[in-house]
């Protein structure tokens, strides 16, 4: 293994850290920055400290926002009377660009996963009920978790404790495949899924 | 459906290898460990992206590189050229597969293109060692004729790995609320649809290749014990797969003291059986070792005859060195049984298969094959052309043709 400066060596694990990343695509994007014009580095750690100081967590649905409430439940023309609730706020982005759902959003952050250490009080859960009790003009919760045991798990759970609320839990039905990604689901799968979601 | 090619990258001790078939058998010899049966394991791995040998893919690369890659073009019954590469990255811990050119995402979708059954040394161990084995030849023939059945084993694994991971968690931090059991009857519920999918399925199919691996078993010794295949678990005294979700759920929820003590979970298709039994006798203890060999001999007609009558596609045969371990006699009730498929086999010392006019032209590298006057021993042409490559410290050579 060669030895780096230390403040290439720095870059590299720190960029070694994202996910998908391993050690030789580090080194080679450590060498890229340091090799563009020193503005178009700076570009992009200026994009990377912005994106972190101005965006927080919506506190209504936990969307990541620049502005609180975020847009979407900020918006007069969203229907308020049905929440979507998903896994992470890729999963918005990819129901937003289908067009066809108005109303609203809430984002766990995460599904139940024990051997991941992940139980109900690591996801934003108390977050919606708490909503819930305070929004009494929602009638309808679409449980829009991946098609993975764990997305199937935490929907199942949610649906359970919604139980005695009255409120109609709805799951999309088929056409997003098993262990298939939402966000890579592509748009069609994504607008039969959603016409045809069933009660749970 | 007919192999017509195969290519090797840095795939075990494969530098870089590219074979075409023709109809018939293509006969890999050459001493031990010179990489005759890592042909026979690269072409089954097109099947399920697993080795007959190992589960650890990183076994597979060559040594002193990253990746392995194997690759094959085949021609379906339906007359259609289809391709498969199956790529593995141990950097990038990446297995990448490619199915006509076109990238799959997961192992399931692979299941059910490419049909191969492999009759290996190894296999006696489904007659002979534990339980797990028997349940892997059950799966493993299940899974190429129903997808679904893959997933579902996939989904029941995963959910009994994160049941047991909750139950631990309860226990060791000895106490527990309405959101751990509430959680709990989640997890139990989906374990519980799940498994009696996949117990219900291994039933059904445990009669049917009871069925056809006595027709097979009488053919290879012409006896007349009778084989029986039994599946041993809860479920088996249950018929619908309704009734069986309903009593494993029930007992989920009655040795859940149980499990949270051990932290784990007692119930379930993960630990059933598969009873093998020869005029009910169980074959593990009282069958001897000729007898436990035309079982799993049985076995595996069975399993080639179910997959071909199930998809509709003739799989590819891969013998590796089992013509050296049965007698003459069981050794014409095997061909007799494979007649008509494509048969990729490994020999290690040709006399033992071949009259000694065959073998000595092979090893004397004479390549006019045509003159030799073929004995009854060499009856194995009967089955087709075959293709003689002789394989030499992970290389192959093609060194003729006997019709
Ligand atoms: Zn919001």
């Amino acid at each position: 293994m060669a030895r780096f400066a230390p403040a290439v060596a720095k870059l590299i694990s720190e960029l070694g850290r994202l996910p998908g990343i391993g050690g030789k695509t580090a080194q080679r994007l450590a060498f890229h920055l340091l090799s563009v014009p020193e503005k178009n580095a700076l570009s992009l750690a200026e994009a990377i400290v912005a994106a972190r100081q101005k965006i927080k967590m919506c506190s209504v649905c936990s969307n990541l926002t620049q502005t609180d409430p975020c847009e979407i439940c900020s918006s007069t023309t969203r229907d308020r009377s049905i929440i979507c609730v998903v896994e992470n706020p890729r999963d918005v982005a990819a129901i937003e660009r289908m067009r066809d759902y108005n109303g609203l959003y809430h984002v766990l952050h995460g599904v139940l996963s024990p051997s991941d250490g992940i139980g109900p009080d690591k996801i934003k859960l108390q977050e919606l009920i708490r909503r819930l009790q305070e929004h009494q003009e929602v009638e309808e919760i679409i449980l829009a978790m991946n098609p993975s045991v764990e997305g199937e798990a935490t929907a199942l759970y949610i649906a359970r404790l919604l139980k005695m609320s009255g409120l109609k839990t709805t799951r999309p039905a088929h056409g997003i495949p098993m262990g298939g990604d939402l966000e890579y689901a592509d748009e069609i799968t994504l607008a039969r899924a959603f016409s045809g979601r069933s009660q749970i | 459906m007919r192999l017509s090619s195969l290519g090797l990258e840095t795939f075990r001790n494969y530098e870089a290898e590219r074979l075409a078939f023709e109809n018939g058998i293509a006969l890999f010899y050459g001493q031990n460990a010179q990489g005759k049966t890592n042909i026979l394991e690269a072409v089954f791995l097109c099947t399920c992206a697993r080795s007959h040998r190992t589960g650890k893919d990183s076994e597979l690369v060559k040594s002193g590189h990253s990746a392995y890659q194997v690759d094959i073009e085949y021609v379906t019954d339906r007359d259609e050229d289809e391709s498969l590469t199956i790529r593995y990255d141990q950097e990038k811990l990446k297995r990448t597969i490619t199915y006509n050119g076109i990238q799959l995402n997961r192992v399931a979708d692979l299941m059910g293109l490419f049909h191969a059954v492999i009759f290996a040394p190894e296999d006696l161990s489904i007659v002979k060692d534990g339980p797990a084995e028997r349940r892997r030849f059950l799966d493993l023939l299940i899974s190429q004729i129903r997808p679904r059945y893959f997933r579902e084993l996939s989904i029941y694994q995963q959910t009994l790995h994160q049941r047991n991971k909750l139950l631990k968690q309860i226990r060791d931090r000895q106490m527990e609320d309405d959101n751990d059991m509430l959680q709990l009857d989640i997890w139990d519920e989906q374990l519980a649809k799940a498994g009696a999918y996949v117990m219900a399925t291994r039933q059904f199919f445990a009669k049917v290749i009871e069925t056809k691996a006595n027709v097979a078993l009488s053919d290879i010794t012409g006896g007349k014990e009778a084989l029986s295949l039994r599946y041993r678990s809860f479920g088996a005294k249950l018929d619908a797969e309704e009734q069986i979700a309903t009593e494993y759920l029930e007992r989920l929820k009655t040795a859940r003291r149980d499990d949270l003590l051990r932290g784990s979970t007692s119930y379930g298709p993960h630990r059933d059986d598969l009873e093998i039994a020869l005029d009910d006798k169980d074959v593990r203890a009282y069958a001897s070792q000729g007898q436990q060999r035309s079982i799993t001999l049985a076995l595996r007609i069975a399993e080639l005859g179910i997959l071909h009558e199930e998809s509709g596609e003739a799989p590819v045969l891969l013998l590796d060195d089992v013509m050296s371990e049965l007698d003459v006699d069981r050794r014409t009730n095997l061909l007799t049984a494979i007649e008509g498929y494509q048969v990729l086999m490994t020999c290690t010392d040709l006399h033992q298969v071949f009259s000694p006019a065959v073998a000595d032209a092979i090893y004397e590298e004479t390549t006019n094959l045509e003159g030799i006057d073929l004995e009854k021993k060499d009856r194995l042409s009967r089955l087709g052309t075959i293709h003689f490559y002789k394989v030499e410290a992970g290389n192959v050579h093609f060194r003729g043709t006997l019709n």
